[in-house]
């Protein structure tokens, strides 16, 4: 169990006795729970569902039998999606190489995002997967794009989301050179009905 | 799928802000709806993690259960019957049957038996624990991303509401209000543990 922090400094005191009450089974809640543990790598990168038949990668522990039993599922799984799903689904596997944190602007402090950039293929086309919460639900006409940025600026587009309710994944393909941009260069922008420029850039990159 | 069947609750299984529950997400998954699985790995990484770590002991183990979690999830999505109780549970079940298959695989002699009554919670309150942790931990991952690094910066880095406002950049007051209404959103999550 955690030590707890003083509940009535949390909550202050002026505080209706119900929901006071309400409250502090909570905190109590919380306290007996203890800290939820802090997910590994490759934990914190979602598996696609094929690749979650697979154990993760760390051959040294794992038996080459069992695995092949895992990759002969994972093969006959992706073949079945491949055909519901289309040819987009070809590129559904990925593995991050690279996660980019993007923290709100003051046009949107509450929303946050995750990028993942997987490998790029062989065509130097870069998977990436966003994860964002937070973002507004935009009026009829308006959406979001995902740029990439040089020296700051908005520079090339990556794709476009709609958001509608506080969380989102979207993923995306990026076909360019990255080394040409800045260094974890993507910036979110807010495309409003009759703006369709990178003007109003609501997520960019957390500094490290 | 699940072996052993679900938890019992009361409770009503949460909407998130989209107005999606546990159940309506592995209703999605039985589908196929890739989307519906990231979103639900997303909710239930952590608490999986947390009760696998708890039952195994052993990081590298726990994270295999992980693994067999969500490739279950995703098998057997389709038995989940959403009249029959929230998603919650029936995750849970499957959860704990991965666990335990990971646990049999373990090659370890079992222990001696203690000559002496141990004061070592029973199994049973052990299996209570770690349903209150996985029902919590679930719970957190309901909060905006705001109201949950208050808390969990209150409760689990322990520091103080002033050492929150300088760490996040944030006016001292922000955070109590976030702290509350965190809370509060906790409390509504839980309430059937609240009862």
């Amino acid at each position: 169990m955690t030590p707890a922090p003083d509940f009535d400094n949390l909550v202050g005191k002026e505080v209706p006795d119900e929901e006071r009450a309400r409250l502090l089974r909570a905190h109590r809640l919380l306290v007996e729970a203890g800290p939820p543990p802090e997910l590994s790598p490759e934990l914190d990168s979602v598996p696609w569902p094929e690749e979650s038949q697979m154990p993760l990668l760390k051959p040294k522990q794992r038996r080459p039998l069992l695995l092949a039993a895992a990759i002969a599922t994972a093969l006959g799984i992706g073949f079945v999606l491949g055909q519901a799903t289309g040819p987009s689904s070809n590129s559904s596997s990925m593995q991050a190489v690279r996660v980019v944190k993007l923290a709100g602007t003051e046009l949107d402090s509450d929303a946050r995002a995750t990028l993942e950039l997987g490998k790029a293929d062989a065509s130097g086309n870069w998977p990436m997967i966003l994860h964002a919460r937070g973002l507004e639900q935009l009026p009829e006409g308006g959406y979001y794009d995902l740029y990439l940025t040089k020296g700051g600026k908005p520079v090339v587009l990556c794709g476009t989301f709609n958001v509608k309710g506080d969380e989102i994944i979207v993923h995306f393909s990026a076909a360019y050179d990255l080394s040409h941009f800045d260094k974890d260069g993507w910036v979110i922008t807010r495309q409003r009905p009759q703006n369709h420029e990178p003007t109003e850039v609501v997520l960019k990159p957390t500094p490290v | 799928m699940p072996r052993g069947g679900s938890r019992e609750t009361t409770g009503e299984d949460p909407r998130d802000e989209r107005g999606l529950t546990d159940g309506d997400l592995i209703s999605r998954v039985a589908r196929r709806d890739a989307n519906a699985f990231e979103l639900l790995y997303r909710r239930f990484a952590r608490p999986v993690f947390g009760l696998a770590l708890r039952r195994l002991g052993d990081r590298m183990r726990a994270e295999d259960a992980v693994q067999e979690t969500f490739a279950a999830i995703w098998r057997s999505a389709r038995t989940y019957r959403p009249e029959r109780g929230p998603g919650a549970p029936w995750l849970y079940a499957v959860a704990r049957n991965a666990i335990v298959d990971r646990s049999r695989n373990r090659s370890e002699p079992p222990a001696e038996a203690p000559e002496a009554a141990s004061l070592e919670p029973s199994p049973a309150e052990r299996a209570e624990a770690s349903y209150v942790s996985w029902r919590v931990h679930r719970a957190l991952e309901g909060l905006s991303g705001n109201e949950r690094d208050v808390i969990e910066l209150a409760y689990y880095a322990e520091l103080s509401q002033s050492e929150i406002a300088d760490f996040l950049g944030i006016p001292l007051g922000t955070v109590k209000t976030r702290t509350r209404a965190g809370l509060s959103r906790l409390a509504d999550l839980l309430e059937g543990e609240l009862q």
